[in-house]
């Protein structure tokens, strides 16, 4: 970079030279211009000479900031003049305005710097695999179940990231620790690839009726000193011979929800215990006689099954409709993959079913048990508040009196829900549950893909065979004879050193190949300076890695061996081939999930306060409303690209893509069931784009209040490609209400604002969070706030007014979407330059200005649609060279 | 070229043969401490080990609560100080001390770095308990121990689980599993496991042959950047194999015999897979200290690193169970709201009352006639500082034990405006370790001179 800076003129006594590099963001004149004069004008009278005062001195300072020498004295001058340090206070003040523009400029400066030296000139450097892209690469090359990705994924560390995504080249490091790993990986891969025979199998036989019960005759109240029985009433279902019917959920809901697409437990007792029987990862077949009988809702009865519940190995199968009657089952069949556990973790199969509620607990036992609970409570507060004698006397025989009323309760605990009966509610019968595996078919489909022949005999003539066509597919491109030869040879002498038997030299030899320089990385080779067209096998697999995170499929080889990938035409026709695969979610999960900062959801976790949150004071946060909010972005993604939507919703949209939990969140009516959607946006709803979703607006709140400026931050870093300078060190926080002052956030801001330190930035900065406010702090939607920022039915009421860098002004969230999208081009050049990041695995920085636009141009010749990025990135020069 | 089976030989006794397998002079001549416990305290004053303990807790302390008002030995007592107060004589409270580069969030990969931050493009550097492993580590089985509250590194996420970082600036994963821990320590390997783990090295090492030709043969086809690139996967190899020649070295020497600890159901304490409602933290930090001193006492190393409470949340549900509602994090953004704050200090107290454990434990296991304390260096501090968690100035640091290695402690000491990076370069002095060039990135000019 530094021969990109050619000094030209020596200016006045100190020696600051121009800099006529393309790169500086704000034009080559602007530090002639204003930052010189400035410098001269505030800060040059002390800081030169003999003797500058605080040592500091602007002499031989050049504005050079490839050199870590100046950029850091330059750093110092930012933060002076942030933080109204400098000019001291005694001496006269510059206009705020352009003290500003001079720390902008040294921000951006820095900025500029730090990532072009990141970016190798330009060229795509060579880089390792990143774990999403190794797992997916083994999956893909082995035909592994995915269901071993994730496996595969988590046993390799974490990868680092630069410039927002963890396939940038230069953060990809390579050490000690991440080799190790690789090693390891690549055996647990080895042994779960290649079997000498077939897996043995367990089976664990599994009878409902011994362990789940539907309680008895008598209800036993107990967590009180003593006992209480009472007369049950209606069973929530029963036991049988051969098995249970269930017709209530067990769940302790008192309001008779009867949605058909929630799932609830029924009856209590231990869930069949799995921690034995799993102890490969694998298929398992889980076969039980069921039946099911719709009853007065009519709809289908679900059946899910839930293994290894809240652990990391998860997973759950659901049965969409249970078929067969309660009197005469069927036998279900369910094949799931399983992952076994860990040593000592337990696991087991829970069952659920979308269960109506028609039995509930009688009101009157209800508050025989509050008066109680409650009269309990008082001689606890009197013992600590230290009551007199009679005063506690007359507490222990007010709950001696509760304790009375709740033992004598003479009528039924619980009871059919008026309008509802047993005869008509929906039912389940669940019979013998037998799991059995793990189910293996042989040959497995690793050894189809490794070539492993049945039949042929396990001599050294096989082996050779078997790696000499299946090293060029490990390395997704033709390998010379030289090469194999070497690694087929390393192979039969190890199997001659270690004595090892056929099967042992295949596992050794995959284990090597995945650990092997032409398997980790993704390699260009290019000795020349000047830029080359990459080759067929290179497109294939920067096309591949780019959209499916994997290595390219036959499809793509076969048209890399036949030469056509370097046809315009066949590579347009391939990304549109690539775009309706199913692993173009792989995409989706890793461009959008880091694009959108999805994989940092659930790291702010909402207080009390919004946990246990009823209506008036807003909806509750919970664990499915996090993982809904998770899915949300990730599937308006996935909307947008299947139906090559403009890229112009992600700021608005008239529309969602959700599910009911987010549904109650946006208060959004008819929305059933668990799985996401397309919903049109109603009138009223406040919604539509990114910044409406609840994942991101949690993020960006510290679990109790809203940030509005993180908020901003966020908003200009990811979606303008504008990122603030950080705050000066020991800048602080908005300070928050201390007692007697009671501010809303927007004053308090405006104070923070009044302070030299943070006007600068926070001028500037603040409109594009505040117009967010009325999301809280999990994205709900409030107009009032109380005097700790959260919102509250009688706050005072929000005002959302701000204006944008340029100056246009809104006055309400719909006007700050609206000012945003009348300034699309600065979206739509972000969105590119993001993209285009992902894409050539580098940052994008000044020398791709023209690349960038040329994109823009295309991207917005064709009305902002999506797809029209990637074909254009695709076509583009930088993706076609090295 | 082709492979032979020769070349395979000749090379790994190559390796033998040029110094990579490691002398063991202190374990290997003699020492009764390396084998036993029981045998602890019969150590001769020459053979005593120095060791260096860094920790650091995340988000910061409630520094109302936690500073002492007044300085000196006498130092007027705070509630969060209390359970350490009959300790007194065997610490040092040092305010004032400061991070440059970062703190508050983010300072865990400043605090034992000095530069590291996790702005793009940051260069990352070695952390001093490595430079500290690499000069002493030597010496005993395991060269440093790296744990956490976390297990692994946390790099790509919002904050790290180490504290320590490679000369290659690569983060080292952390273990959070006392159990695991102990078992790394001391379980004793069986002939077949050992028989066997030799055998996998072997294996180990002819792929490590195989990959190294098939990388030199793509270097010889890559430019200049690339082949910089692809630097890297050379030197991991050469780490993996001296790696592998230091384990071969120590795996036929006995493990040290300690007596078990009970660890329960090593599910509820592992705080990866623990719940709100089963994790018992108490139980789970105190035998995180046990291990650590059955670690130090029987010098299975000598450095250890470990953040026991991460820089964004806490890493564990705390002190939940005992009845604590809110989580760390939430309660340093207390916002001036009365209860948080209430239970900041509730919650510190509990955390020092812990640590006090810790410290008696060390101070109960005798050496000579001193104690196993006197013979470390233990650094309590924070990245966050006291007058706000956020900052990264004032933060709270207290440095332990150390007073058989010269250690001086001053009560409660003012060091205004002087970089943590001098705390751990005042270890260095102790140690007698010759200070590493461009030490913690050029943020520590010095020593504290008072301590020393």
């Amino acid at each position: 970079m530094r021969e990109l800076l050619h000094r030209v003129c020596c200016l006045l006594a100190i020696a600051l030279c121009l800099p006529t590099t393309t790169g500086s963001a704000a034009g080559p004149d602007f530090f002639e211009q204003k930052v010189m004069p400035f410098v001269r004008a505030h800060c040059h009278e002390c800081h030169s000479g003999n003797d500058p005062r605080a040592s500091f001195s602007f002499e031989g300072l050049e504005p050079d900031f490839s050199q870590p020498r100046f950029a850091s004295r330059w750093a110092e001058v930012m933060d002076a003049i942030n933080l109204g340090t400098m000019p001291p206070k005694d001496k006269s003040r510059p206009p705020a305005a352009e003290g500003l523009a001079v720390a902008e400029w040294i921000g951006g400066e820095i900025r500029r710097v730090q990532q072009e030296s990141r970016m190798a000139g330009g060229q795509i450097l060579l880089r390792r695999l990143n774990r999403d892209e190794y797992a997916n690469t083994v999956v893909d090359l082995l035909s592994l179940d995915v269901g071993m990705t994730d496996t595969i994924r988590n046993l390799l560390p974490a990868d680092g990231t630069a410039d927002g995504f963890d396939r940038i080249a230069a953060a990809l490091y390579l050490d000690q620790t991440q080799f190790e790993s690789y090693l390891d990986v690549a055996k647990f891969i080895a042994d779960r690839a290649i079997f000498e025979k077939p897996l043995a199998t367990d089976k664990l036989v599994w009878e409902p009726q011994k362990w789940i019960g539907f309680g008895g005759d008598k209800h036993v109240q107990g967590d009180i000193s003593k006992d209480i029985v009472l007369k049950a009433g209606v069973r929530s279902g029963e036991q049988r011979k051969d098995g249970i019917v269930a017709w209530n959920s067990g769940e302790g809901r008192p309001e008779p929800d009867n949605d058909p697409e929630k799932f609830y437990e029924s009856g209590y007792g231990p869930q069949p215990d799995l921690s034995r029987t799993v102890t490969t990862d694998g298929y398992y077949r889980i076969r039980f006689p069921a039946g099911a009988f719709r009853g007065d809702r009519g709809t289908p009865i679900r059946l899910k099954l839930t293994y290894a519940q809240g652990s990391s190995i998860a997973t759950e199968h659901t049965i969409k409709e249970v078929q067969g009657t309660i009197d005469q089952p069927v036998m279900h069949e369910v094949l799931m993959f399983l992952r076994a556990p860990g040593p000592d973790q337990r696991v087991g199969l829970n069952w659920y079913w979308n269960a109506p509620k028609i039995i509930m607990t009688n009101p009157g036992h209800t508050a025989a048990w509050m008066g109680f609970m409650g009269a309990q409570n008082g001689v606890a507060k009197g013992v600590t508040d230290g009551v007199d004698e009679a005063a506690m006397a007359e507490l222990n025989e007010g709950r001696q009196a509760a304790f009375q009323a709740l033992a004598t309760f003479d009528q039924e605990v619980f009871q059919i829900i008026p309008g509802k009966s047993i005869e008509t509610a929906p039912k389940i019968f669940l019979g013998t549950v037998e799991i059995e595996g793990p189910i293996q078919e042989w040959p497995p489909k690793s050894h189809i893909a490794l070539g492993l022949k049945e039949g042929e005999a396990p001599d050294e003539q096989a082996i050779r065979r078997i790696f000499s066509e299946f090293i060029p597919r490990a390395f997704r491109r033709p390998v010379d004879a030289g090469e194999v030869e070497a690694i087929v040879s390393n192979i039969l002498s190890a199997q001659r050193e270690f004595g090892l038997s056929h099967h042992e030299t295949l596992r050794y030899g995959l284990q090597a190949l995945l650990v092997a320089p032409g398997f980790l990385m993704i390699q260009e080779p290019q000795q020349e300076k000047a830029a080359r067209h990459l080759d067929n096998y290179e497109l294939a697999n920067r096309l591949s890695y780019f959209l499916w995170n994997s290595m390219p499929d036959a499809e793509l080889l076969e048209q890399a061996a036949a030469g056509r990938l370097t046809e315009p035409a066949i590579r347009r026709q391939q990304v549109d081939r690539m775009l309706k695969d199913p692993k173009i979610g792989r995409f989706v999960e890793s461009f959008a999930g880091q694009w959108l900062d999805v994989r940092r959801y659930g790291s702010v976790q909402p207080s009390e306060h919004y946990r246990g949150r009823i209506p008036p004071w807003g909806p509750r946060y919970d664990n499915e409303l996090e993982v809904a909010s998770r899915k949300e972005p990730l599937s308006f993604f996935q909307y947008v690209l299947d139906h090559n939507r403009p890229i112009t919703d992600f700021i608005d949209s008239d529309y969602l893509v959700i599910n009911d939990r987010l549904a109650t969140l946006y208060q959004i009516a008819d929305v059933k069931g668990p799985e996401f959607r397309k919903v049109s946006i109603p009138a009223g709803v406040e919604r539509g784009g990114v910044l409406g979703m609840s994942g991101l607006l949690t993020l960006l709140s510290d679990g109790n209040r809203t940030l509005p400026v993180r908020r901003a931050a966020w908003v200009r870093e990811k979606l303008l490609n504008d990122p603030p300078s950080p705050p000066p060190p020991g800048a602080g926080e908005i300070q928050p209400n201390t007692a007697g002052a009671n501010l809303t956030v927007r004053q308090r801001l405006e104070l923070h604002r009044k302070e030299p330190t943070c006007a600068s930035c926070h001028a500037t900065l603040d409109g594009y969070g505040m117009a967010l406010e009325n999301y809280d702090a999990i994205g709900a939607w409030s107009t009032a706030q109380d005097e700790q920022g959260r919102p509250h039915p009688h706050g005072r009421p929000l005002d959302v007014s701000g204006s944008l860098k340029s100056g246009r002004t809104f006055s309400t969230l719909k006007e700050y979407k609206q000012a945003l999208l009348a300034e699309r081009d600065r979206f739509g050049r972000a969105f590119v330059n993001t993209a285009l990041t992902y894409a050539l695995t580098r940052p994008v920085g000044v020398i791709d200005a023209d690349a960038v636009d040329e994109i823009y141009k295309q991207l917005e010749y064709d009305e902002f649609r999506v797809h029209s990025v990637i074909h254009a990135i695709v076509g583009s020069r930088l993706f076609l060279t090295k | 070229m082709t492979f032979t089976q020769n070349r395979i030989l000749s090379r790994r006794t190559f390796l033998r043969g040029t110094g990579v397998a490691i002398a063991l002079p202190w374990l290997e001549c003699m020492s009764p401490l390396s084998q036993s416990v029981a045998n602890a305290g019969s150590i001769s004053a020459t053979e005593r080990p120095k060791r260096a303990v860094f920790c650091m807790w995340g988000m910061g302390v409630n520094g109302r609560d936690y500073t002492p008002k007044t300085f000196g030995k006498d130092w007027e007592v705070t509630p969060i100080l209390k359970p350490l107060e009959h300790l007194r004589d065997e610490f040092t409270i040092i305010t004032g001390l400061r991070l440059t580069h970062s703190g508050g969030h983010g300072g865990d990969r400043t605090f034992l770095t000095g530069t590291n931050t996790r702005a793009g493009g940051a260069k990352l550097r070695v952390s001093c308990d490595q430079e500290l492993a690499e000069a002493i580590g030597k010496e005993t089985r395991f060269p440093s121990m790296v744990l956490g509250v976390q297990r692994g590194t946390g790099f790509g996420l919002t904050v790290d689980h180490t504290l320590s970082w490679t000369k290659f600036g690569t983060p080292l994963p952390a273990e959070n599993r006392p159990d695991v821990i102990f078992d790394r320590l001391f379980r004793a390997e069986t002939p077949e496991e050992i028989a066997a783990r030799k055998q996998a090295s072997s294996r180990r090492g002819s792929i490590l042959d195989m990959v190294d030709a098939s990388a030199k043969r793509l270097n010889a086809k890559l430019g200049k950047n690339d082949q910089q690139k692809l630097e890297e996967y050379f030197t991991s190899i050469r780490q993996v194999e001296q790696q592998m020649q230091t384990d071969l070295d120590w795996m036929t020497k006995p493990r040290p015999k300690v007596d078990p600890l009970n660890f329960g159901k090593t599910q509820a304490i592992d705080p990866n897979q623990g719940r709100g409602d089963t994790f018992d933290y108490r139980n789970y930090q105190r035998l995180m200290y046990d291990v650590i001193t059955l670690a130090l006492q029987t010098d299975s190393t000598r450095v250890i690193s470990y953040m026991p409470r991460l820089d964004l949340s806490d890493g564990t549900f705390t002190f939940n169970s005992l009845g604590c509602p809110y989580n760390y994090h939430e309660m340093t953004h207390h916002g001036e709201d009365s209860k948080l704050l209430e239970w900041l200090t509730k919650v510190d107290t509990w955390y020092s009352a812990e640590w006090a454990y810790f410290i008696e434990k060390l101070k109960s296991v005798k050496e000579g006639n001193e104690t196993l304390l006197d013979h470390t260096l233990l650094a309590w501090s924070s990245s966050g500082g006291t007058l706000n968690a956020h900052n990264n100035t004032e933060l709270p640091a207290m440095l332990f034990g150390g007073k058989a290695l010269g250690i001086k402690h001053q009560g409660h000491l003012s060091q205004k405006d002087t970089r943590l990076g001098n705390l751990w370069q005042s270890y260095f002095q102790v140690l007698g370790v010759k200070v590493p060039d461009n030490f913690q990135g050029g943020e520590a000019d010095g020593i504290i001179k008072e301590l020393v």
